[in-house]
């Protein structure tokens, strides 16, 4: 399938394997990347992300990199 | 003192609603919300919106998933954080590595649905210990991954810059493989199916995986 291209292949995947338990049959050695919850796929992209509100300034001097991110 | 908000109450290979019943049986107060509970949220409102309509009334809300697969979690545990609950998380997501330490509370740490049960009443009656669970929130503030397209896109950016543009990877030779185990290189299954009489002894069904 895949012979006439040289793209990557990416699959997506958002249901878990007790809903998607299909063979992938001769797709199965189609892909170079997945896109999935699985945290060990190429893209992964967490529902949530926990933004810290405070610096820790517990080192802080002129010019490092903490009062950098200040200016 | 703990809300369930759920719109498929048949697609359950977790046994959710098993477990449901267990910690009611153990003398936690559960209200269900959606298609399956005696509760309902205001027609227009929806998804995320159930939860923050019904944040003032509840302390825990269920983030239960249908199926306990490897890393599988949902938006549920986003819309507890976001609508003001502390999540009670039945899966097998890594939320320890999601999210900040006593953000949450998670059904495998408990030795049985017995020992949650007890910990969940007695949060309920030490407002001071249940507080405990909102101390992130002086240093951190959640946000929803909404823009995922986005940053499917930024990182397939960065893919395609590689080298070799993971041509290497041989993860995939069968893809299947991957998918229903944990790792390609054992048969450890990325699911787990308990029976629905196996929740007083939670260590044992998390064990299998």
């Amino acid at each position: 399938m895949r012979k006439n291209s040289t793209a990557p292949w990416l699959l997506s995947l958002f249901e878990s394997p007790d809903h998607i338990s299909s063979p992938f049959g001769e797709m199965g050695s189609l892909f170079n990347w997945t896109w999935s919850y699985r945290m060990d796929s190429e893209v992964f992209i967490p529902h949530l992300k926990f933004i810290p509100t405070k610096l820790d300034l517990g080192n802080w001097e002129p010019g490092s990199q903490a009062a950098n991110a200040l200016l | 003192m703990a809300a369930w908000i759920v719109s498929n109450c048949h697609l359950q290979p977790s046994k959710r609603n098993e477990l449901v019943a267990a910690l009611k049986n153990h003398s936690v107060s559960v209200d269900t919300f959606g298609a399956c509970g005696q509760k309902k949220c205001s027609e227009k409102s929806h998804h995320g919106n159930c939860y923050r309509e019904i944040a003032d009334d509840y302390k825990f809300v269920f983030a239960f998933e249908n199926s306990l697969c490897q890393d599988y979690i949902t938006e549920k545990f986003y819309n507890a954080f976001d609508a003001g609950m502390v999540p009670i998380v039945y899966g097998l997501g890594n939320t320890s590595a999601l999210a900040p330490p006593h953000s949450h509370i998670n059904v495998f740490d408990f030795k049985s649905v017995k020992e949650l049960a007890e910990y969940l009443i007695y949060l309920d009656k030490n407002p001071k210990k249940y507080l405990e669970y909102w101390k992130w929130r002086d240093n951190f503030r959640v946000i929803s991954s909404f823009d995922a397209w986005c940053g499917a896109c930024e990182r397939i950016q960065r893919l395609l810059a590689l080298p070799d543009k993971g041509s290497g990877h041989v993860k995939y030779d069968n893809i299947e493989s991957w998918w229903k185990y944990v790792t390609t290189t054992t048969n450890t299954s990325a699911c787990i199916h308990p029976k629905a009489d196996k929740f007083d002894d939670l260590q044992s069904l998390i064990s299998s995986h």
